[in-house]
């Protein structure tokens, strides 16, 4: 019997950073690989355009690499790369109340799953990406980054540059009020 | 939609959906290849920690324009205490609510350094009371 083959161990973001900074432009692909689905999410829910998001999705990166020097491992890279997205989706000049999550009914087609229950799930995220539209930035980005993405309130408030606190207040009264509006 | 309250579990289940859809359809290798390929046609002074000098400039600017905004939000009148840091350390109990959001704007900035009102920050939803704790949370 063979001796199984030792796993490859997945870098992390730190070292991928690292390698990166010596000059290894392939682990600089592996960030935006590893990490653009979740920035686009963000985006999505913050207010991006769907057609602007690939754009907004590369510009996000770009600034990111260009000062990855600043990045002392005080957050979580992907918090902080998710709040310099949001730095550059307001740079873009896009108004929440302007964005829309494109509903099924657009003639997208759906996932899968029963068609009704589709719908009513997407009316549902439709109303939400309405309700953050209205929200202030801050609380739409801290509600984001702990409801959406699930970061703890110390990462969040080192990547907004705020203190835990003031992050726990913003996220009460940012689901305080996407509950009274979609009651 | 149901006439009672959104449970947070079920909000929290709605926005991890938010924008799923669209994130599917874009391609991070495609994503991957088109930032490498702008990256290369970066100047690399920047990679190495280098400032262009008008951002550094302009960062000062800012710095000085901070300073100057919160101790006018405080109108101490240079009664109030300064730390070694030249920050003010604020008696909270005699600012008004609009003093308040003013100070709180100028502490709680987002990354990108450029000012905010107190709609982009939601603290036009709170009272006097709640920006006391929300200020003395950000002091740590």
């Amino acid at each position: 019997m063979t001796p199984a083959e030792p796993v490859a161990a997945v870098p992390t973001d730190a070292a991928l950073i690292a390698a990166w900074h010596g000059g290894d432009e392939q682990a600089a692909a592996e960030l935006v690989r590893r990490h653009t689905r979740p920035l686009a999410r963000f985006l999505a829910g913050a207010g991006a355009l769907d057609t602007e998001l690939d754009d907004l999705v590369q510009e996000t990166f770009i600034r990111a690499f260009r000062r990855v020097d600043k990045f002392r491992g005080q957050c979580q890279f992907r918090t902080w790369l998710l709040a310099i997205g949001g730095n550059a989706l307001k740079d873009a000049g896009r108004r929440a109340q302007r964005a829309r999550v494109v509903p099924l009914t657009d003639g997208l087609r759906a996932a899968g799953g029963d068609p009704h229950e589709v719908t009513v799930a997407g009316e549902t995220e439709r109303r939400l990406a309405d309700g953050l539209a209205r929200l202030p930035r801050m609380q739409r980005e801290v509600f984001l980054l702990r409801a959406q993405q699930g970061m703890e309130y110390d990462d969040i408030a080192a990547a907004l540059s705020t203190s835990p606190g003031a992050a726990r207040v913003h996220y009460h009264h940012a689901v305080k009020r996407l509950k009274e509006f979609l009651t | 939609m149901n006439d009672q309250p959104l449970e947070d579990a079920k909000l929290r289940a709605v926005a991890q959906q938010l924008g799923v859809r669209a994130a599917e359809r874009l391609d991070p290798e495609a994503t991957a290849q088109a930032v490498v390929r702008r990256l290369r046609g970066e100047d690399h002074s920047a990679r190495r920690g280098w400032p262009p000098l008008w951002l550094s400039a302009a960062a000062a600017l800012v710095l000085l324009l901070g300073g100057g905004l919160v101790w006018r939000s405080v109108g101490s009148g240079g009664s109030a205490p300064v730390t070694a840091l030249g920050q003010v350390e604020l008696d909270l109990t005699d600012l008004s609510a609009d003093q308040l959001r003013d100070v709180l704007n100028a502490v709680d900035q987002p990354i990108d350094l450029e000012p905010t009102d107190s709609a982009e920050t939601g603290l036009d939803d709170l009272t006097p009371r709640e920006l006391r704790t929300l200020l003395r949370a950000l002091e740590g």
